[in-house]
């Protein structure tokens, strides 16, 4: 649904998305994450149309953005990182400006619009928006990504000024445009509020994309110490004796302790012929990777 | 579904009518231009009953019949009213423009506007066209109350004097769209309201009031030296020498008018007041261009011709519609190729 082939774009001669190739399937929920800076703000833009790259295409549902931006922005909603609306209309005169833009007659822009306004919980809410809080500018803002019922949204720090109850609703109304097949991309900085939400991530650095996948193959990418094999941590009540297993690759034991460096999770094959030589396993666990701390340390780069 | 330019059109359209800005200067244009055709109704109609005490006092053998003045136009009550759209319709024209764009980048609301099925072009044409038809209601109600008030007073206005005030309408339309189009201009340069509003207001006082200053200054310079008599403070002066003089004189002065007029073609007031002049009183139009020696000949005696008229202000007219141009084509081309980040 969305695709990129060696997208570029350079401000001042530096690249700020260089030669970004990426894919995005239908109804998937896509993190886009990075640090402040890293260029994927940029990239939401020139996939939404907005700006137009230096170099490659991106393409929304087959159609190429710079070619037919009008077309790609008929079937897109977008949700900007500052988003911004005319203080002196009331959330239901601008939601209804913008609906205007697409093939919509009266009565349909009025039900939409009393749809997202319930949906976003502003309805009822007759103030003018120049008197709104940032977090009930943030929720119209989600409500005006949504007005033209868009195939796919785009979503750049959806979180940002909203208070717990508001992120509670955004999950929720995330998971609910995934439910309808929609194709969902958030740009974020924050791993723990895209894990939630998100089924696979890209990691976009200095513009370039390092790794995409789900958080932990992401996380396997980012430390790449062990590869693709499984590290398992074994503690048993009694000494240990050697483990052999045409899985293992190595082990390292300590007493009743060891760390096994295994090609697949094999603990429970490990578990049945510890018991069967009468040990007693006190604990086997996988070790994931720190994935926080990988993400943190790349952030810190 | 309308197109995406009259959307936008249909919002900046509602959002001026709906501005205390706009209203509050509109108001005062309407109430300032009520009151000055008030008090040119009265000095008309104190003008008229002279003029008939005059007629009917005059008899066939009066040596002075034949010295009594044209009778006036109704026009000459609206030669005032430029005066104060001088002043108001440049304020108001600024006023409308000067955030249009500005405004849009400071509240964030033009990212989320540009992510519509619209183009961008459509966007500034949008914003200027609905300002544009604001201005002809602001501007139409202020004639049509004035127009008004004469029929009140008993002044009806021929046919041809409402022609004239059609085109004396559309001509200010255009004097205000001057400033409106450059307020449109620095409001799409600008980072910011407070800056764009500055920066019109700089070239605002250098367009009508420096333009003027320089261009006498600078018609001095450029016509050369002053011509002087053959035989400066002799008492006796030969009438060929005095004739050659005033030759001199007359083609010094035709060319420093020359050059100054040409370059007040910069400052849309001066053209604006030439033009509002010729519409309004077209004799005193005629007569009025910067040499003394056309000074010294006085106002026609009869109204000129269509021709000679527009001989007189064509250049006045086309810098008067070509300012407004210029400043939209720089507007639009700084909007189309502006970095959306």
């Amino acid at each position: 649904m969305i695709r990129t082939e060696h997208l570029t774009k350079d401000y001042n001669g530096s690249h700020a998305v260089d030669d970004l190739s990426m894919e995005i399937d239908q109804g998937e929920v896509f993190g886009f994450l990075g640090p402040n800076g890293a260029g994927k703000s940029t990239t939401i833009l020139m996939l939404v149309g907005m700006i137009e790259p230096t170099a490659g295409q991106c393409y929304i549902d087959g159609i190429e953005v710079a070619r037919n931006p009008l077309k790609v922005k008929d079937i897109i909603g977008y949700l900007p990182e500052d988003v911004g609306f005319y203080g002196n209309m009331t959330a239901e005169q601008n939601l209804d400006y913008y609906a205007r833009f697409y093939p919509m007659d009266a009565a349909e822009r009025t039900q939409r619009i009393r749809d997202l306004l319930d949906l976003v919980h502003l309805d009822g809410v007759t103030q003018k928006v120049g008197e709104y809080s940032r977090g009930m500018k943030q929720r119209l803002g989600l409500a005006q990504a949504l007005i033209n019922d868009p195939k796919v949204i785009f979503l750049d720090e959806p979180t940002a000024n909203l208070d717990p109850e508001g992120v509670r609703e955004y999950r929720d109304l995330i998971a609910r445009l995934s439910d309808e097949g929609k194709t969902v991309m958030i740009s974020s900085h924050i791993l723990s509020e895209v894990r939630v939400v998100c089924r696979t991530v890209g990691l976009l650095v200095k513009g370039r994309l390092i790794a995409k996948g789900t958080i932990e193959d992401v996380a396997r990418v980012l430390d790449p110490a062990d590869g693709d094999l499984v590290r398992i941590v074994l503690e048993t009540e009694e000494p240990l004796p050697a483990i052999v297993d045409p899985a293992i690759v190595s082990v390292e034991t300590d007493g009743n302790r060891a760390t096994i460096l295994a090609k697949s999770d094999i603990r429970s094959r490990i578990v049945t012929s510890l018991s069967g030589q009468g040990l007693h396993v006190r604990e086997i666990s996988v070790r994931t990777p720190d994935i926080e701390g990988l993400f943190m340390s790349i952030y810190r780069r | 579904m309308p197109s995406g330019l009259l959307v936008v059109a249909h919002k900046e359209f509602v959002d001026q009518l709906t501005s205390k800005r706009f209203l509050s200067i509109f108001a005062l244009l309407l109430l300032i231009s009520a009151l000055g055709i008030y008090e040119g109704t009265a000095d008309y109609n104190e003008h008229l009953a002279s003029y008939s005490e005059r007629l009917q006092s005059a008899t066939g053998n009066d040596p002075y019949a034949g010295s009594l003045s044209e009778i006036i136009s109704p026009l000459t009550i609206f030669s005032k009213m430029s005066d104060y759209i001088v002043l108001f319709g440049t304020i108001l024209g600024i006023a409308m423009g000067f955030d249009l764009i500005s405004r849009e980048k400071e509240n964030h609301s033009l990212k989320t506007l540009l992510a519509r099925p619209v183009f961008r072009d459509e966007i500034i044409n949008g914003k200027a066209l609905g300002s544009i038809l604001a201005l002809v209601i602001a501007l139409g109600t202020t004639v049509a109350v004035s127009i008004a008030i004469l029929l009140l007073a008993g002044i009806v206005p021929s046919l041809s004097d409402f022609g004239a005030i059609l085109i004396f309408t559309v001509v200010s339309g255009i004097f205000i769209l001057v400033y409106f189009s450059l307020a449109l201009m620095m409001s799409a340069i600008s980072k910011d309201s407070g800056s764009a509003l500055i920066a019109t207001l700089i070239i605002f006082v250098i367009l009508s009031s420096v333009v003027p200053i320089l261009g006498w200054a600078a018609a001095e310079t450029l016509a050369g030296p002053t011509p002087v008599s053959a035989n400066p403070g002799s008492p006796s002066v030969d009438a060929g020498d005095m004739q050659s003089y005033q030759q001199d004189m007359q083609a010094y002065w035709a060319k420093r008018s020359a050059f100054s007029s040409a370059i007040n073609l910069i400052s849309p007031d001066l053209n604006y007041e030439r033009m509002a002049l010729a519409i309004t009183d077209p004799g005193q139009a005629i007569a009025t261009d910067n040499n003394p020696y056309s000074f010294a000949e006085g106002p026609p005696e009869t109204s000129p011709g269509l021709d000679e008229l527009i001989g007189a202000i064509w250049a006045n007219a086309l810098a008067l519609f070509v300012l407004p141009c210029v400043f939209f084509g720089v507007a639009y081309a700084k909007f189309m190729r502006a970095d959306i980040r």
